[in-house]
């Protein structure tokens, strides 16, 4: 009942801005609010549940699965939604103040509370068309919020953003056209079963399809070229929601259908995945070495960092997993607060040009030390949250033998931290030339600031956090037989 | 008490700074300088811990304590004392004091004292934690946190020079810290451990590849920390652009991290690599030969004594190469009397820039009759580093010259060189700021600046005391506290102090570049006007420019800009080129796929 | 391989050409199409089975598989919607642009 229940408590949220809509913009405020805030009590209580190696399943108009739809909540999903409702809960803050100005257009808050809704739908459906719907409901929330702010440019990347993600989808849908034709059935748990049993043929063709369609989301070099142009048209916080969590759900995808749906076994995939993850590396960490743009900037960065992710991924092993896991975790936490930060160096200066921007560090003290915290933290300086979780996936890469893909991601944590230094030199060192455009930065911006920049210090410093639970949940993600028995429930046998 | 001191002094000495290096800026804002006295009453206290723990570990008895930390990778938050520590936790809490006190008046004038306290406390609370550390994740964290401190420290004052001298050098340090996390990663994959105390004994009959392999990574990466040439090109610039007693501690105790990481980790774990023993003593030759050349025509005081600590720190390495017992006592002695001397010439030259505003050799001059305190201060420092008898210079520097000696007599010879170069450095650099009559220009500036506080003459006075003091009972030192040190490292032997009046080869040489450098100082108007002359000028030029070392390290980071700055085209705006991408990955995969299965599959 | 996986593949194919090939902003939407017809095309192929009939209280064993039918037209709604707004967002660039040329459109890259 629980999981049905995260997904229309957003939905909901979404319905209730559209009818109220004009007629009260703190009405709106307090809805998005409240239903996250809803949603993040819910969202612990079902990662409470599944971290102790339970797995929740919910059956859609009590169908019994395969053939209803049924919501699934392992403890992975568990661990997303949560993240998903903390940011979107503070990214909902933080757009009290940051969007004031445009605070007339009630579509703002509604289509924030509808990609939330298709980001945790995707999350925890079972079943492989309904997760592909549920990703078209981000999709479909997120492309105008691209373009919200409505100028040329803001429209030129919308339109790339929805020709490139809609023909991945369509490699998607056909990707599930293929499973379904091959398998004939949706429900990733049966279709486990039944992968487990056979391989080959049409599932290789139909996996690189869904890798693709998914890899799209989560900007993936080749399939990255939407995110610099998507991530810094969007406001801010969007982008903070964008960067720190939409292309994350894109890896929790990826992550559902290699390691649960097919078995990283049983498509000889890991070496595309790892090859394609060095590129990603390497291409998101160049480019944003020679940014002027800052959200440019931070978008390549998130292109790096995914990065890293599916190196991890391609390696297959558990401490894989679990540096993947850590890095999504992590990440999602250390991008949405610098997204957040230079949100309010862009609402104090009005511009997003860093070369224009400089010695804001007496101005903005705080901004700079956030700054500071999630540039490190993402280098994977110690203590901070980042270190730990590219420890793994060095140690990961280390113990599978993969030392020329190790000494790369290695190397770029360099370049990494060259570029985040360069960046805060650029925005925050030196001589300042910039008339600030307004008073203080409000508190309602402040806070998420600083709550997310807390808590990648905490778990940098009690890395014991994060590390118990990405245990569990690569343990949990590698007993497949686990998930397919607790989902069918004996249906089938 | 004891029991208290036991387990708590440790973690007041590391913790105790840290955490309160977050309330400066909240007392800060009381009073400004409110934050400083709270600094030096931290410091102070820390200082008090180390102080009681070294009877302690003296005994030769270790503090081994663990608390559990991240059991998710096997780590334990571990503090190890021994007596090398517990004396590096006392050099560092001593010298943070007193660049504490010093900076109480000398950092008052300037605006952003809340962060320059604050990221003062952390350096020397995560300083402190990397000389405790039993475990080496541990240590490479602590590593990493004062490295951070240290960037923004240089920072400090924002000017350009600054900044690019901070970037550098936190690039280049994190590099070297990289190279020493791969180390630690080969050792925990192939171990499975990462306490110094155990690994010592699990790695003592292991042989492989990726132990050599781990070994040479340690080495780079120390060696990057030590500012060992080729891989000294931050040091100089760090230390010129940083606030005066930061430059003190950078040079006095950051650098040693790296000596102190060489020691632990190749004495304490690896076992010394006998093999690449005359290899590191050549480097270390190296290091101190191409320090001393390039501070010789310095004009600009502090960037003069950074040379000078690459020349030093090029001592300690030969010293450390030798893999005697001499030679690592030589190398501890020269650490700790390197630390004294050192900071005291940069609060000197601080003190200096206090009263005329300018480091530049070319604008100062005529200044003893000013300050004669700082001046008789710098002329012990300048006296301890050059190796004249009495001071601690000489014994430490006559034990790596004897130790190296042992080993390899021709880099020994380089070894006594270089000290007549640093000697004749030194006399460049007292005749240029304190001696020679040239005041019109300094006389000017004078006039606007106040006298020199006690709270900067105190520690330069203390420091002093120090120079003479561990050179006058430099063999009580050596039996008190450096024996226990290479008796808890379990090493063996008997250790050589050259006496002023032991008629030894190398003393006899010693004094024979004291006369050399007498000489050049009576003729120095002919040498002078030799110097201009055009071979000479040319090679002036030539060690100014550093050799075109630092050159060719900001060519590579170029073109590894450029690199990227030219691959932008393939993110062409063209919405084709982009779905080009997607058909083309779509395409190669769906090939690398039926390859793979020999186009053979069942529908 | 029967008529309808031939069509669409071929369907597929003209869009992909229409979108690599085409540079008039409304024709790129219309390639979008033309490949979402074809995997509709594709998956209610799927279904077919021959001389099947409507699932729904059906006379004999064999039936036509409902489920592609219905995905075909959840597939068809989100594809409305997609489509839409991407018209909705070319007639706001034709109107800043004064021009359907999108090769003109790329102020954003690197």
């Amino acid at each position: 009942m629980i999981l049905i229940l995260l997904i229309i408590i957003p939905l909901l949220a979404a319905i209730l801005n559209v009818v109220i809509g004009k007629s009260s913009k703190k009405a709106r405020c307090a809805v998005s609010m409240a239903s996250t805030l809803v949603l993040i009590i819910l969202a612990s209580k079902v990662f409470k549940t599944t971290i102790g190696g339970d797995i929740i399943t919910y059956e859609i108009g009590n169908w019994k699965p395969p053939i209803g739809i049924n919501l699934v909540a392992d403890s992975l999903s568990a661990l997303m939604v949560l993240l998903i409702s903390c940011i979107g809960f503070l990214c909902i803050l933080y757009s009290i103040s940051y969007m004031r100005p445009h605070r007339g257009v009630p579509a703002y808050d509604s289509l924030l509370m509808f990609s939330i809704t298709g980001m945790i739908g995707t999350v925890l459906t079972g079943d492989l068309f309904n997760m592909f719907v549920f990703l078209e409901v981000m999709f479909i929330a997120a492309y105008p919020l691209v373009g919200f702010f409505g100028g040329v440019e803001e429209m030129e990347a919308s339109f790339k953003y929805v020709v490139l993600s809609t023909i991945a989808s369509v490699m998607f849908l056909l990707g599930i056209g293929l499973v379904y034709s091959a398998t004939g059935t949706l429900n990733m748990a049966h279709i486990a079963e039944i992968t487990g049993a056979r391989g080959g043929g049409l599932l290789d063709f139909a996996l690189i399809l869904l890798l693709i369609g998914l890899g799209l989301v989560s900007a993936i070099v080749p399939l990255h070229v939407w995110l610099p142009d998507a991530h810094p048209a969007a406001p801010t916080p969007i982008s903070a929601l964008l960067s720190g969590v939409t292309v994350k759900v894109g890896l929790y995808g990826m992550i559902r259908i290699i390691y649960t749906m097919f078995g990283f076994q049983a498509v000889p995939i890991g070496m595309i995945i790892i090859v394609l993850g060095v590129a990603t590396i390497i291409i998101g960490a160049g480019f944003a070495l020679v940014q002027t743009d800052i959200k440019r900037f931070l978008a390549y960065s998130t292109i790096s960092q995914v990065g890293y992710i599916t190196l991890a991924l391609g390696i297959g092993t558990q401490s894989g997993i679990e540096g993947a896991v850590f890095h999504i975790l992590n990440h999602a936490l250390m991008k949405s607060l610098l997204f957040l930060t230079v949100g309010c160096v862009i609402y104090k200066i009005g511009t997003r040009d860093m070369s224009k921007m400089g010695g804001l560090l007496k101005q903005m003290p705080l901004e700079a030390a956030a700054f500071l915290v999630g540039g490190l933290a993402i280098a994977g300086i110690p203590p901070l949250n980042g270190f730990f979780s590219k420890l793994l996936i060095y140690l990961a890469c280390f113990e599978a033998g993969y030392l020329i893909p190790l000494a790369i991601a290695i190397f770029v944590s360099l370049l990494t931290l060259a570029y985040y230094l360069r960046a805060f030199w650029m925005i925050f060192l030196g001589k300042n030339n910039i008339d600030l455009k307004k008073g203080r930065v409000p508190l309602s911006m402040l806070i998420p600031v600083i709550v997310l920049a807390i808590a990648c210090l905490l778990i940098g410093v009690l890395p014991d956090i994060g590390l118990s639970i990405t245990e569990r949940i690569s343990e949990q993600i590698l007993a497949r037989w686990m998930y397919i028995e607790k989902v069918l429930g004996g249906a089938i046998a | 008490m004891e029991v208290l001191v036991h387990h708590y002094a440790p973690l007041v000495a590391i913790f105790l700074p840290i955490l309160s290096s977050f309330f400066i800026p909240i007392i800060g804002r009381f009073h400004s300088k409110l934050g400083a006295y709270f600094a030096t009453i931290i410091l102070l206290i820390t200082m008090g811990t180390s102080v009681m723990l070294l009877p302690i570990v003296l005994d030769c008895e270790c503090l081994h304590l663990i608390y559990p930390w991240a059991e998710g990778i096997n780590l334990q938050f571990e503090i190890y004392a021994d007596a090398l520590s517990v004396c590096m936790l006392l050099l560092t809490s001593f010298l943070c004091l007193l660049a504490a006190v010093y900076s109480i008046h000398y950092m008052a004038q300037k605006e952003g004292g809340a962060r320059y306290y604050s990221l003062f406390l952390l350096l020397s609370g995560s300083m402190m934690g990397v000389f405790l550390s039993g475990n080496l994740l541990q240590f490479f964290m602590f590593l990493e946190l004062t490295t951070i401190s240290c960037f923004l420290l240089i920072l400090h004052y924002q000017t350009t020079a600054a900044l690019k001298s901070a970037y550098k050098y936190f690039i280049m340090i994190h590099l070297g810290a990289l190279c020493l996390l791969t180390a630690i990663g080969t050792i925990y994959v192939n171990v499975g451990e990462l306490s110094m105390a155990s690994l010592g004994k699990l790695l003592s009959n292991v042989n492989g590849e990726w132990l050599t392999a781990a070994m040479a990574l340690t080495f780079v990466g120390f060696g990057i920390e030590s500012a060992v040439v080729p891989l000294h090109v931050w040091l100089p610039d760090a230390h010129s652009n940083a606030p005066c007693p930061v430059s003190a501690i950078l040079s006095g105790l950051m650098v040693k991290i790296g000596i102190y990481g060489l020691i632990r980790f190749f004495y304490g774990i690896y076992g010394f690599p006998y093999a690449w023993g005359s290899t590191i003593i050549i480097l270390g030759a190296l290091t101190a030969f191409i320090g001393v050349i390039c501070a010789l025509v310095q004009t600009d005081a502090k960037r003069l004594i950074a040379y000078h600590t690459v020349s030093q720190l090029g001592y300690m390495i030969m010293a450390f190469g030798t893999g005697t017992t001499l030679g690592l006592a030589a190398c501890l002695t020269h650490l700790a009397n390197h630390t004294f001397f050192k900071a005291l010439l940069f609060f000197v030259v601080g003190a200096v820039i206090y009263k005329t505003g300018t480091k530049d050799m070319d604008r100062l001059g005529g200044l003893r009759k000013y300050m004669p305190v700082t001046f008789i201060c710098g002329l012990v420092a300048s006296m301890a580093i050059a190796g004249i008898p009495p001071l601690n210079g000489f014994f430490s520097k006559g034990m790596t010259t004897q130790a190296v000696f042992e080993v390899s007599p021709v880099m020994s010879s380089i070894a006594i060189i270089v000290g007549v170069m640093t000697l004749l450095s030194f006399t460049k650099l007292l005749y240029m700021i304190f001696w020679r009559e040239k005041s019109l220009e300094t006389d000017k500036r004078m006039s606007m600046k106040r006298r020199i506080p006690a709270s900067m003459k105190v520690p330069m006075i203390a420091l002093a005391t120090c120079c003479v003091g561990f050179g006058l009972f430099a063999h009580q030192y050596l039996e008190k506290i450096i024996s226990p040190i290479i008796n808890g490292l379990n090493l063996e032997g008997e250790l050589y102090l050259p006496s002023i009046f032991m008629p030894s080869p190398l003393t006899s040489l010693s004094y024979v570049g004291i006369v050399f450098a007498g000489v050049v100082w009576l003729k120095r108007q002919r040498i002078i006007a030799i110097m201009s002359h055009k071979p000479f000028s040319a090679l002036h030029h030539c060690f100014k420019e550093e050799l075109g070392i630092d050159a060719a390290y900001s060519r590579l980071a170029k073109s590894v800009v450029s690199v990227f700055e030219r691959g932008r085209s393939i993110m062409s705006g063209h919405l084709r080129d982009y779905v080009a991408y997607l058909a083309a990955l779509l395409f190669v995969l769906f090939l690398y796929i039926a390859l793979l299965r020999g186009f053979q599959w069942t529908f | 391989m029967s008529l309808p996986y031939l069509a669409s593949l071929a369907l597929f194919s003209i869009g992909l050409y229409c979108i690599l090939v085409k540079r008039d902003l409304f024709k790129v939407i219309y390639g979008i199409c033309l490949m979402e017809f074809s995997i509709n095309l594709f998956l209610v192929s799927l279904g077919f089975v021959t001389g099947g009939e409507v699932p729904i209280s059906p006379t004999g064993t064999i039936v036509v598989d409902p489920l592609p039918q219905a995905m075909v037209l959840t597939a068809i709604v989100i594809e409305f919607a997609t489509t839409v707004f991407l018209i909705s967002v070319a007639i706001r660039l034709f109107k800043q642009y004064e021009d359907t040329d999108i090769s003109k459109m790329r102020r954003l890259r690197g």
